[in-house]
């Protein structure tokens, strides 16, 4: 695989003597999905910047498809990079279509005119990411799920090879987030592009990304498959906080509740799984050896919760835990 | 960024008003000229001597003069909102009236008119030069940050702010004015179409003229800016060079209007919204033609209202343009909460 991107020695920054992250070096080939995770701070925005062009990087160089991006004209960077930002997109009067048109921009005349090549282009973005709907709709009133898919689309109408995106599901619902993450997955792997964006959604990262970028505050950035950083143990140390705990097994952080005890759980399938859910929420242990035993039967039989030969009958998980809770301790 | 169809015919129906307006505001004054006069006077067939008198000397330049000037405004305005993305941004939100108010009062006031010899043609002249220079000042000094600046809202800041000194130091002038000279002022600060002269429009149409074809240079640029200057960079816009392109045009437009004709409010900002309304449309390349033509048109129209008292008395023509204006910018923001927007 060609390199689409390639930094080396990399330092990003506003302040020449203040640099956010120093010495990276970065790689993204055609066809591939990063993922740039990190907390709060660590830079993710400013390295994103900079590897649009937005900020001169402090130290170092990033070369996009061989060339030095500091030496690109605007327009000559423009049609291999395109940009979808975090910064407010709210025209009035704009209609979805005119919004992906202007991403024809580095490809047109002085005039902006638009030509039959460029409306088909125009036509093939809009459809990629099924905007086809929204066409003649204003984007001031699109929902912010929709306002995304429209400004990939505008992106896509630049014919990048790579499209940078920063914190694109900020602001989605968890369908809206995993729709926007198939797409961008789908058109990195489809046509040859390369695809970064950041993110803190670090369960989507997982399963999505084909490499991940963690950077953290001070130290250097980590990359690699993400499953590889999970094994290594790296995903921990990047969130790694006090009262937070990271499950390899699940891939997810965990805030663990205070113990109430030990609770050994009999059942299979389905409702066991959510029942241990319910039992960890509820600051419980799973313990075979407990004295406390909770039965998962099939449904629609009721749950039992049996102690010292007592049996009670609970037709819910919101009735277990709240029992659960009631019961003196010991 | 344009729509496969061209809105022609709201287009020519903008430019049929314009030519109903310039011929109403010809027709109307305080002598009444027939329209069929008018006509035979323009298509070179003569007419009575006091026609002709009324019609070139008075009404045909000043009736140009509001063209010009309305059209300069509503362009220039639209290019301020498009910059800054602020939908009540105006040509004189880089601070070029107040530029200009202190250079004619210092003129009026401050006692340079007696150098120059107030009151003569030479006076007159010395106004129009007065407040280009005091715009001038304005426009280098924004110029200067706009150059450098990372963010279009610093610029708004230095011109605001050089606003409102300038405008301190025309208070402090208008203080320990004497009372003749203060109605001179407030005469010019009125604003007016009529005081050009054939003489004057030489300078004062080419200056417009030329500045609005070097919008349609900008008109690409333009439309990129309606993202905001970060995906305008990211679209290969050279930003700051962009940047000053307009700031420079916006000026000239709004700068020549207020050295001929005062500080003409409400145009710049409400024409545009206007138009964006009307064409339903945020391509420059429409809202261009667009917006000079109905501007015109509403001057022309603002210098007919102003006209209505009769007997040789003239309503001041911002109160007209403020009470045209206000309640668009009201409907405007209203609109806005309405639609929790706040683009332009």
């Amino acid at each position: 695989m060609s390199s689409v991107l390639h930094a080396r020695g990399l330092s990003v920054g506003y302040l020449p003597d203040r640099p956010v992250a120093a010495d990276l070096d970065l790689t993204v080939a055609a066809g591939e999905l990063v993922c740039l995770l990190g907390p709060n701070g660590a830079g993710k925005s400013t390295l994103i910047r900079t590897l649009c062009g937005l900020l001169p990087p402090l130290a170092g160089e990033v070369a996009l498809l061989g060339e030095e991006l500091g030496r690109l004209t605007p327009w000559q960077r423009a049609q291999r990079l395109s940009v979808v930002l975090t910064d407010r997109v709210s025209v009035g009067h704009l209609t979805v279509e005119a919004l992906v048109a202007l991403g024809r921009q580095p490809h047109t005349d002085w005039t902006g005119r638009l030509r039959a090549s460029d409306w088909e282009r125009i036509d093939w973005a809009i459809a990629a990411v099924g905007a086809e709907a929204l066409r003649q709709r204003l984007v001031a009133e699109l929902s912010d799920g929709e306002r995304q898919k429209v400004l990939v689309a505008r992106a896509l109408a630049q014919e990048p090879a790579l499209i940078v995106l920063d914190e694109p599901t900020a602001f989605l619902d968890l369908p809206h987030r995993l729709e926007l993450t198939r797409l961008l997955r789908d058109l990195a792997q489809s046509g040859g592009r390369a695809v970064i964006l950041s993110t803190h959604d670090l369960d989507l990262a997982l399963r999505a990304a084909d490499r991940l970028w963690l950077l953290r505050p001070g130290q250097p950035l980590q990359a690699g498959a993400p499953e590889d950083l999970v094994l290594a143990g790296a995903v921990a140390a990047t969130f790694e906080q006090p009262g937070l705990l990271f499950h390899p097994e699940t891939g997810a952080f965990e805030a663990p509740v205070a113990g109430r005890g030990a609770v050994c759980l009999d059942g299979h399938g389905l409702r066991a799984v959510w029942t241990r859910r319910a039992l960890q929420r509820a600051g419980y242990q799973i313990d075979d050896a407990a004295d406390l035993v909770v039965t998962v039967c099939d449904a629609p039989e009721p749950w039992q919760l049996a102690r010292c030969g007592q049996t009670i009958e609970c037709d819910d998980l919101a009735t277990l835990v709240a029992t659960l809770r009631a019961l003196p301790p010991g | 960024m344009n729509s496969r169809g061209w809105p022609w015919g709201k287009l020519l129906l903008l430019a049929a008003l314009l030519l109903l307006a310039f011929a109403t505001s010809l027709a109307c004054g305080a002598v009444d000229v027939p329209l069929r006069e008018t006509w035979r006077y323009l298509s070179g067939g003569g007419g009575s001597a006091q026609v002709q008198v009324i019609l070139h000397d008075l009404r045909l330049p000043k009736a140009i003069t509001a063209l010009l000037a309305g059209a300069a405004l509503a362009v220039s305005g639209l290019q301020m909102q498009t910059l800054f993305r602020n939908p009540l941004a105006d040509p004189f939100i880089l601070g070029l009236h107040a530029g200009s108010s202190l250079g004619v009062a210092l003129v009026l006031l401050g006692g340079g008119g007696v150098i120059l010899g107030a009151g003569s043609v030479l006076g007159n002249l010395s106004l129009v030069g007065a407040a280009t220079l005091g715009a001038a000042v304005v426009l280098l000094l924004v110029l200067a940050v706009a150059r450098r600046a990372s963010n279009p809202a610093t610029t708004l800041i230095v011109g605001l702010m050089a606003g409102h000194a300038t405008g301190g130091l025309v208070t402090v002038l208008v203080h320990f004015s004497r009372l003749e000279r203060l109605r001179a002022f407030m005469t010019w600060t009125a604003g007016s179409f009529g005081g050009v002269t054939w003489q004057q429009l030489g300078t004062f149409a080419p200056a417009v003229l030329l500045s609005l074809v070097a919008v349609t240079l900008l008109l690409k640029p333009l439309n990129a800016l309606l993202l905001g200057e970060g995906y305008a960079a990211t679209m290969g816009l050279r930003v700051r060079r962009a940047r000053a392109g307009i700031i420079v045009c916006a000026a000239l437009l709004a700068g020549s209007v207020t050295a001929y004709c005062g500080p003409i409010g409400f145009l710049g900002v409400a024409v545009p919204h206007f138009c964006r309304g009307l064409l339903r449309t945020a391509d420059h390349r429409v809202l261009l033609p667009a917006c000079a033509l109905l501007g015109a048109t509403l001057a022309l129209l603002a210098d007919v209202v102003a006209q209505l008292p009769g007997e040789g008395q003239v309503l001041p023509l911002n109160a007209v343009t403020s009470l045209i204006g206000a309640p668009v910018v009201t409907w405007v923001v209203l609109r806005g909460m309405r639609r929790e927007g706040d683009g332009a």
